[in-house]
């Protein structure tokens, strides 16, 4: 009995010993390497702002004409609020009222939980959903309203920012689930 | 960005009090310190994911939090100080079959705790079988038994 047992520890010995498991062992310590790389290129990759908010998340565009600017993320996380700020320029804000409208398309997948300053009035359109703002405008000072966006789906995102019956700015965003 | 600053202060943190708690806080030597696991990992949830509940902050999180033991062992196995510093040392408990009482009153340890790894790991009974006792780094108490036909005593 006792033979028999020393024979399978050394039998289990010889296998474990082999070339073959040799081999397999490397391979998997060139795969743990190459996988602590890649997450090493994640956390970089997050913390640069490419999986999520960050300094290479964070995006402004104006509008040909210079009425107004939106700053927005580029890259968003599902189920996480966001925020979307757009300056208008004061010449354009000198009359009382002020008019901002966001796609309707976009807004299938944003849901907006919030708008500062409150809007007087949200008017909805087949294609536009329009916040109309009272507004007090001083020179030289541009006039700002945030959105606080919460995405609820996930994938590309196409947004078209207007203002009033004026100039239209688009610019893409990505949700990661 | 977040959220690696979020993992990397909470892997601080918790790294900090566990060693400041002593090695055998944690060793799930009783029910209540595996009681005392679970309550501290519920705490430590919330301040680790924000208010984000994406699969892809969870996944950065891990990730980050597993890169940071990776290079830390990287590290530790290149400093012996790094690790004595993070891991602690090991700690003489008995010698010659002798207690080392101020060791013992410093871990908060007494005779029952070694005579339980003693009782668990050897199914020795008495204090007069041990011949060392050490408190290892991971907490835990490992035990060598007098080797009775050659020992003076």
């Amino acid at each position: 009995m006792a033979v028999s047992l020393h024979q399978g520890v050394a039998e289990v010995k010889e296998q474990l010993d082999s070339a073959a498991v040799a081999v397999f062992q490397q391979r998997v310590w060139r795969a743990q390497r190459v996988a602590w790389a890649l997450m090493a290129l994640i956390v970089l990759a997050a913390v640069a702002g490419l999986l999520g908010p960050g300094p290479l998340s964070s995006r402004t565009v104006t509008s040909a004409d210079g009425a107004f600017r939106v700053d927005y993320a580029r890259f968003l996380r599902r189920g996480t609020r966001t925020t979307l700020r757009i300056h208008v320029r004061p010449a354009t804000a000198e009359a009382s009222t002020l008019a901002l409208w966001l796609a309707r398309s976009y807004l299938e997948t944003m849901k907006v939980d919030g708008v500062v300053p409150p809007p007087g009035r949200v008017q909805a359109g087949p294609d536009r959903m329009t916040w109309s703002f009272e507004v007090n405008p001083q020179p030289g000072k541009p006039l700002t309203v945030t959105f606080h966006l919460l995405p609820e789906g996930s994938g590309g995102l196409r947004a078209e920012v207007g203002l009033g019956t004026g100039p239209t700015l688009g610019f893409r965003q990505w949700v990661y689930p | 960005m977040d959220s690696v600053v979020r993992a990397v202060l909470v892997y601080a943190l918790l790294l900090g009090l566990f060693r400041s708690a002593g090695k055998r806080t944690l060793a799930h030597t009783t029910t209540f310190d595996l009681v005392l696991v679970l309550i501290i990992s519920e705490a430590i949830s919330t301040a680790l994911g924000g208010d984000d509940y994406s699969l892809t902050n969870a996944a950065i999180i891990v990730v980050t939090l597993i890169l940071l033991d990776i290079a830390l062992s990287v590290v530790k196995r290149q400093s012996p100080r790094v690790e004595a510093l993070i891991d602690g040392l090991p700690l003489v408990l008995f010698q010659d079959g002798r207690p080392r009482a101020e060791h013992m009153a410093r871990e908060r340890l007494d005779i029952d705790d070694i005579l339980a790894a003693a009782r668990e790991r050897h199914g020795v009974t008495r204090v007069e079988d041990i011949e060392e006792a050490i408190l290892e780094r991971s907490g835990e108490i490992s035990v060598i038994l007098r080797n009775r036909p050659s020992s003076k005593g």
